[in-house]
């Protein structure tokens, strides 16, 4: 334990003694974990944020198809898909994009008689109330949206529909800054007016929402193709799984943050090579000090074991002080540049709130990509160095 | 041990008892969140989030997530959606029908 406690203190002093060696190796993995953690922790927030609304999305959508494309789907087909077996509801939904104040939010709009939909419940309201079955025109909006169009809850809000028409709308609640991610961009009304809104047919939604029984999830996923098989029997129809939104989702943030990651890869491989060659001039600098501690009884084992100390200290620190800058990019700053690529054009919308996951899987990983390459990138130079004879090492240095 | 190496040490040390205290905390919040019923999201069923419209993850099931950019072009759209949903495991139906082995 004492001679542990000696070359870890050697170490700890070679750490301080190699002044430019140490700065520029912590300079360079600072640098790459900091990156690479920062995009990492907004790519899993907006990942837990896409399987948190899909948690909530309904098992299967039903929607139009016609020569390939997108298209309303017929409202007939509503009493075909609830005698589907273990469909427990059946909910037509009609939503879509409008380009309002020069920016494209979406209008929701909801059957509010609707078995899913609990009007005791809690909404994420800032301020106002969540739609009145009993009203028409009411809308609740999106925190993004009040501030875009300057608005609060009791004020009239006109707006020109799709056919060009104006209609007017009450603000009767804002979604609250938490839920912004969800309702930031969004304008929920009932489906009637949605309807009028995008000038739909009286026989046509924008998809149907299906909801079969809760089983295990062993058997859910089996049940749920068995309908979706039964369901795409409809001419023009097209069925999503919610298993197949969650892949979608994953591979949309995946894609996203790989353009990262393949910066950071580059980084990181640039840094091994740097560390590599701090590790093998250090060691040049150092063969007196090597052939001195072997006169004086060190082992090559006790030489490549101080090397490896080192290494690993200085990757601890650069991992630990890269994913605080990480953390504080993201949290306190709001992550500037990085939060423009990874949330598109919600950066539109104000006061947008970035969803962080500092998930303990990144920061584990951060911690080993910043010293497992720095230990193979020293541990060659060091061998070199403490294999060599005392004599000779201390000749060749003086030399 | 040196006054220096302490410090070194030290700092270390409250360096990763704020990564790690961050870290649990913000692991404490999802699950927090993640268990807690969300009445909005249940109520509109979108399944994707606020985030760019027009861009590989807008709130339209499926289709616009997978086919930005290329949408209206003649041949250019996301033909494997066409006829049916690409990576789901059942049959679906098409125009195709097998009679005696002859198509």
């Amino acid at each position: 334990m004492s001679r542990f406690k000696n070359l870890f203190n050697y170490a700890l002093n070679c750490i301080q003694r190699y002044r430019i060696r140490t700065a520029v190796v912590l300079i360079c993995l600072v640098v790459s974990s900091a990156v690479f953690s920062s995009v990492a922790f907004i790519e899993d927030g907006l990942t837990n944020e896409g399987e948190l609304s899909l948690k909530y999305s309904p098992d299967l959508t039903v929607q139009g198809v016609e020569s390939g494309r997108l298209t309303p789907v017929e409202l007939r087909y509503l009493g075909y898909i609830q005698e589907a077996p273990s469909v427990t509801a059946v909910v037509p939904r009609i939503w879509g994009y409008a380009n309002i104040g020069n920016t494209l939010l979406v209008v929701v709009g909801i059957d509010l008689s609707n078995p899913t939909i609990n009007f005791a419940a809690d909404y994420p309201l800032e301020s106002g109330t969540f739609l009145n079955p009993e009203s028409n025109n009411s809308v609740v909006i999106g925190r993004g949206v009040a501030s875009l169009l300057g608005v609060g809850v009791g004020d009239v809000l006109t707006i020109l529909t799709e056919s060009n028409q104006p209609r007017t709308y009450i603000v009767s609640g804002i979604f609250n800054s938490e839920s912004s991610i969800y309702s930031g961009d969004m304008i929920l009304m009932n489906l009637k007016e949605a309807r009028t809104f995008f000038n739909l047919p009286e026989d046509k939604v924008t998809d149907i929402m299906v909801y079969v029984s809760n089983i295990d999830a062993a058997q859910k996923g089996a049940l749920v193709n068995l309908v979706a098989r039964e369901i795409s029997d409809l001419p023009n129809c097209r069925v999503v799984t919610k298993n197949l939104l969650l892949q979608a989702q994953e591979a949309a943030y995946g894609d996203r943050s790989g353009f990262f990651s393949v910066v950071w890869y580059v980084i990181l491989i640039a840094v091994a090579i740097i560390a590599f060659n701090q590790t093998v001039v250090v060691g040049h600098e150092s063969k007196f000090e090597i052939g001195l501690l072997k006169a004086v009884g060190f082992s090559t084992t006790d030489i490549i074991q101080v090397r490896l100390v080192e290494s690993l200290l200085l990757g601890t620190i650069a991992g630990a002080v890269g994913l605080a800058v990480g953390i504080f990019y993201d949290s306190v700053l709001g992550a500037p540049m990085v939060a423009d690529f990874m949330m598109g054009w919600a950066t539109l919308y104000p006061n947008f709130t970035i969803p962080v996951a500092i998930s303990l899987q990144t920061v584990l990983f951060t911690f080993t990509i910043t010293i497992v390459p720095l230990l193979f990138a020293t541990v060659i130079p060091s061998w070199l160095n403490a294999t060599v004879d005392p004599d000779i090492a201390m000749r060749g240095a003086r030399a | 041990m040196t006054m220096r190496n302490t410090t070194l040490l030290l700092t270390t040390g409250v360096l990763l008892a704020i990564v790690f205290g961050s870290s649990l905390l913000s692991e404490m919040s999802w699950s927090t969140k993640q268990s807690r019923s969300d009445s909005l999201r249940q109520a509109v069923g979108l399944p994707s989030i606020a985030v760019g419209n027009l861009n590989p993850m807008a709130r339209n099931p499926g289709l616009e997530m997978l086919c930005p950019g290329l949408y209206d072009s003649p041949g250019g759209y996301c033909y494997y959606f066409t006829a049916g949903t690409y990576p789901l495991n059942f049959t679906i139906n098409s125009n195709e029908t097998a009679t005696d082995g002859i198509k």
